[in-house]
């Protein structure tokens, strides 16, 4: 069963009642919340997802909730909790959604670790994926989200999960986030994309989020081998360069992004020799979104 | 008598080379740097109890410059290197 086998009055039902057993990439998540704007979160951009609700073991328990008090009356809070703990501060009820998004983020980069997770997008085609560490404003999640509207398949638009045993990298396929100027470019870009509530005034400024193709969701138990590590900048008015960049060079901006490399150690260490060694390295600078896909098409063909 | 030793312990580290760069990993204290394949080679030749400056000149002659010439020129440009090295926290005074 998936999420559009129910209605959006059932899901919503089912989240408030009992919670929804989501399946996200290899984990599990119980989620349960009573909003309204959460319900049509998950019912919006989760409708391809596989649920079990007699599911008795979970990775992740979660609940969105409103936060009580007297505050909740003059400006509306919502909470995260994760295993009856609370890990982040209160957000205003209509950033609800991203930070849901975050949440499992969070859930993901702070457990997760049979996996070396980097802070990065990776997409794969023709059986090569790309992965791209960058920081923010790099126009990463663009990039990715437009070469996903080009048929490539979404491995993950934010957390990059090596498995340490054969640097093989593990999907994560949950809705692409985009903030700011990026959300009005990949809506002109992509018109057929589904796009959840606009968050506003978070600090991140505006972020939304897209729905993943069916596909990506549906072979999320697909590993795929990096062959390539990308450092993408947008840059204003600029042509289109790609230049080749140095295995070791690849291999320690890895290592910047990585979440838990120091927790694993010779793991890490190994798992991201491993990958580096077979992949490609290159620092793409790009104004045009047509001109970098048609550039990364014919490094993959 | 003024004695030089590596500052990143190679035998506790893991090493992997990409061309003429190498990532070195030190498991002990979970130190990470990328120094040029030639420091690692040189590292790896300097014995666990030091080297004396004059022998540690050499070294760096024969790894880094890959000559064996002679003179004053030769010797101020590895101890030139040598006090990059050391500036740089890869090579260490331990006497």
């Amino acid at each position: 069963m998936i999420v559009s086998d129910f209605s959006v009055d059932e899901c919503a039902d089912q989240l408030a009642c009992d919670g929804l057993r989501l399946n996200v990439g290899p984990f599990w998540c119980h989620i349960r919340s009573s909003l309204p704007l959460v319900a049509s979160h998950i019912y919006q951009l989760y409708p391809d997802s596989i649920i079990d609700q007699d599911r008795a073991f979970v990775d992740f328990p979660i609940q969105i909730s409103r936060k009580s008090g007297a505050r909740g009356w003059i400006k509306p809070l919502v909470e995260f909790t994760f295993n009856g703990n609370v890990p982040f501060t209160p957000l205003s009820l209509n950033q609800s959604p991203a930070l849901t998004e975050w949440g499992i983020n969070w859930c993901v980069s702070a457990h997760a670790h049979q996996y070396l997770i980097l802070h990065a997008a990776a997409v794969e085609k023709n059986n090569k994926a790309i992965i791209m560490p960058a920081p923010s404003g790099s126009g990463k999640s663009t990039l990715c989200t437009a070469l996903v509207a080009r048929g490539w398949r979404l491995l993950s638009d934010e957390l990059t999960m090596i498995s340490i045993k054969d640097s093989m990298l593990q999907p994560l396929p949950k809705p692409m986030s985009l903030k700011n100027e990026s959300i009005q470019v990949i809506q002109e870009f992509w018109p057929e994309s589904v796009f959840g509530h606009v968050c506003t005034d978070t600090l991140k400024g505006s972020v939304a989020h897209v729905k993943p193709p069916a596909e990506s969701v549906q072979r999320s138990s697909e590993e795929a081998k990096a062959a390539i590590v990308l450092f993408p900048q947008y840059q204003a008015g600029s042509s289109l360069q790609l230049k080749s960049k140095e295995k070791a060079y690849a291999y320690m901006s890895l290592v910047e992004n990585a979440f838990n490399y120091h927790l694993l150690g010779s793991h890490a260490f190994h798992a991201l020799s491993n990958l580096v060694q077979d992949a490609d390295a290159y620092e793409l600078a790009y104004s045009d979104l047509n001109d970098a896909i048609s550039q990364l098409e014919l490094l993959v063909s | 008598m003024v004695i030089y030793n590596s500052a990143i312990d190679l035998s506790t580290a893991l090493v992997a080379e990409f061309g003429d760069m190498s990532v070195v990993h030190e498991q002990e204290n979970d130190g990470l740097h990328m120094l040029s394949a030639s420091i690692v080679s040189l590292l790896e030749k300097i014995s666990v109890a030091g080297e004396q400056e004059a022998d540690i000149l050499q070294l760096i002659q024969k790894t880094i410059f890959c000559t064996s010439a002679q003179g004053s020129e030769a010797m101020d440009s590895s101890k030139e290197y040598l006090m990059l090295l050391v500036s740089q926290g890869i090579i260490k005074r331990i006497q």
